[in-house]
């Protein structure tokens, strides 16, 4: 995925690097009109059919990373309409926070089965013969499908001597786990915030980069420059994602050579979530819940809280790694403003939960920090440190790969009552995630400990990564097996009164 | 042959993994692509810090050196056809 969508994925990191210069460089916001020159200089285009529309929408991708919406082609006026609201040190952005650039996306073909130019109107016309909706009618010209019939069933796809007949799917919306995607009134994608759990998987797979989210590392580097006490929390995918020769502790460093006072994973926050949904699991399950998920993928929680109400309780009521690692800084530091650097972009929606928000005060995510290094010209693999990073058990740093935190839960039962068998499961992807809850809600999952990914891979698939999952993986692999703390409860960086009794 | 992989932040922020994982699946399935392929040949994939090129010329990267001749915005695909000729080549010099 990532090798074959690498143009789109390089045009969306440039944005990062550029929004960050500005920032770091104390230039007002409205220098965007200037970077989109340096991002997009001369007078010809690369991607698109010319060089203003191209700007136009790495214009308003740029707005977007400053926080904003996008826009339609009726408001697209001056470019930097509207930033000076955004050109602020606190978090300013408001869902919803994936957003179709109308201007950008091609209004691809909706499912729909066509017959292409390819036909050779044969005698045989096969595709007439296995419609079980009689849709096709043969012609001279060329077999015509109509369309108020046609079911979609592809039989007449794969029968098809010649390849003629083709099944057309919109990326985005054949990525939706929760079909969020619809289309407006000029057949361009539209995003029903009603369903939509932010996973980012249509970002991802629109191969015009037409769908991004917004992003918050203007005024994230705008608080660091105001000279606030910065923390920053990272989720335990981190490892390997920014380079090949900068190892963990030269990743912490450089954060805090970004202007951060301190840095701590997010895999502190996962022993105690570990913990607390292993308590949690002994005591509730199965008198008063008959199975539990896990909490960690706030795009699985939303896909529950928005899809299946009845069985929202059974969602482990444990915080998030996130939560407990923000809460953890914010108790030694009073006076600070904490990060979440991960993956994820659902953990922005997660940062603005009226519980949750005055903890984590900016989430970004790998990319958008490693747009930060460059603006910034550090050069991680070069930098001397000493020590390790220490802050996470074996298990804990095994989150970041799907099935993780189900065998950290489940390995912490096994210490708490080694006589209690526990049966796990888990779903990657929403589409699995989706079933996974709707046998669970059958009744078919009782007693079981519930693990859902929106990612595929779990977090190392996340939209927000920068290297390939099997490398990502291998590197998760070794960190985990450098940690001292074999148990969760082994962890000293975690006061003892923080831990559930 | 011998490839160089610069390593550094703009490089790795524009795809070097990219195409280290891509060059690493070639180098182990060499065989796969060339029938009958030359045993000597070989490919050594080295990964180091950053070149500063990217800081002399802006928009290069990623970069890459591939028997001394250096490749900027190089893609896995310009240094993958290199390869796999050399190494077709090389068949026929043994």
């Amino acid at each position: 995925m990532k090798e074959s969508y690498i143009d789109v994925i390089n045009i969306r990191r440039l944005a990062f690097e550029h929004i960050a210069r500005i920032a770091y460089e104390n230039r007002p916001a409205s220098d965007i009109v200037k970077e989109l020159y340096k991002i997009l200089p001369g007078e010809e285009s690369k991607y698109r059919e010319n060089i203003f529309r191209e700007r136009a929408v790495m214009g308003e991708r740029l707005r977007q990373v400053l926080g904003l919406d996008a826009r339609t082609a009726d408001r697209t006026e001056n470019i930097t309409e509207g930033i000076d609201e955004y050109d602020v040190d606190t978090r300013v952005y408001r869902p919803p926070l994936v957003n179709v650039i109308k201007i950008a996306c091609e209004a691809c073909k909706e499912n729909t089965v066509e017959v292409s130019n390819q036909c050779r109107a044969c005698l045989a016309h096969p595709c007439v013969h296995v419609c079980p909706k009689n849709a096709i009618t043969y012609t001279s010209k060329g077999s015509v499908i109509d369309q108020s019939k046609c079911i979609k069933c592809d039989r007449c796809v794969n029968e098809c001597p010649y390849n003629a007949i083709i099944h057309y799917h919109r990326p985005c919306a054949k990525n939706c786990g929760v079909n969020a995607i619809k289309s407006d009134n000029l057949g361009r994608a539209e995003i029903d915030d009603d369903k939509c759990v932010a996973c980012g998987r249509c970002i991802q797979y629109c191969p015009f980069g037409a769908i991004t989210d917004k992003s918050e590392i203007y005024q994230l580097i705008k608080a660091i420059k105001s000279k606030q006490k910065v923390l920053a929390i990272v989720a335990p995918s981190f490892v390997g994602q920014f380079g090949s020769l900068a190892s963990p502790a030269q990743v912490f460093e450089g954060i805090k050579r970004l202007g951060i006072t301190d840095v701590v994973e997010v895999g502190l926050g996962a022993d105690l979530t570990t913990m607390n949904e292993a308590k949690e699991f002994l005591e509730e399950v199965p008198e008063k819940i008959p199975f539990m998920g896990t909490s960690c993928c706030y795009s699985w929680k939303l896909m529950v809280q928005k899809n299946f109400k009845n069985i929202n309780s059974y969602i482990s009521e444990s915080s998030t790694p996130m939560i407990y690692s923000a809460k953890h800084l914010k108790k030694l530091y009073p006076d600070s403003k904490v990060v979440f650097i991960g993956p994820c972009i659902s953990k922005k929606l997660e940062a603005l939960q009226p519980h949750v928000a005055d903890y984590v005060d900016f989430v970004i995510t790998f990319e958008e920090l490693m747009g930060m290094f460059v603006a910034k010209d550090i050069e991680l693999g070069e930098i001397k440190v000493e020590g390790k990073v220490m802050d996470a058990s074996v298990s804990a740093r095994n989150y970041a790969v799907s099935g993780g935190v189900a065998q950290a839960v489940k390995s912490r039962i096994g210490e708490l009552d080694p006589d209690r068998e526990v049966l796990v499961e888990n779903a990657e992807g929403l589409f699995d995630c989706v079933k996974l809850i709707k046998a669970a809600k059958a009744g078919k999952k009782n007693g079981m400990l519930l693990e859902g990914m929106a990612c595929v891979d779990g977090c190392i698939g996340g939209p927000g990564t920068i290297i390939s999952v099997n490398r990502a993986k291998k590197a998760v692999k070794k960190f985990s097996g450098e940690s001292i703390y074999k148990s969760p409860a082994d962890n000293d960086k975690i006061p003892e009164n923080e831990k559930p009794m | 042959m011998k490839i160089i992989i610069c390593s550094g932040s703009s490089c790795t922020m524009m795809g070097s993994d990219n195409i280290l994982d891509q060059l690493e699946e070639i180098r182990d399935n060499l065989n796969e692509y060339i029938d009958e392929i030359d045993q000597d040949f070989s490919l050594d994939i080295e990964i180091v810090h950053c070149l500063g090129l990217c800081k002399k010329e802006k928009k290069s990267s990623p970069v890459a050196i591939l028997d001394g001749e250096i490749i900027q915005k190089a893609t896995p695909q310009v240094l993958m056809e290199k390869i796999l000729d050399e190494a077709f080549a090389s068949k026929f010099e043994s």
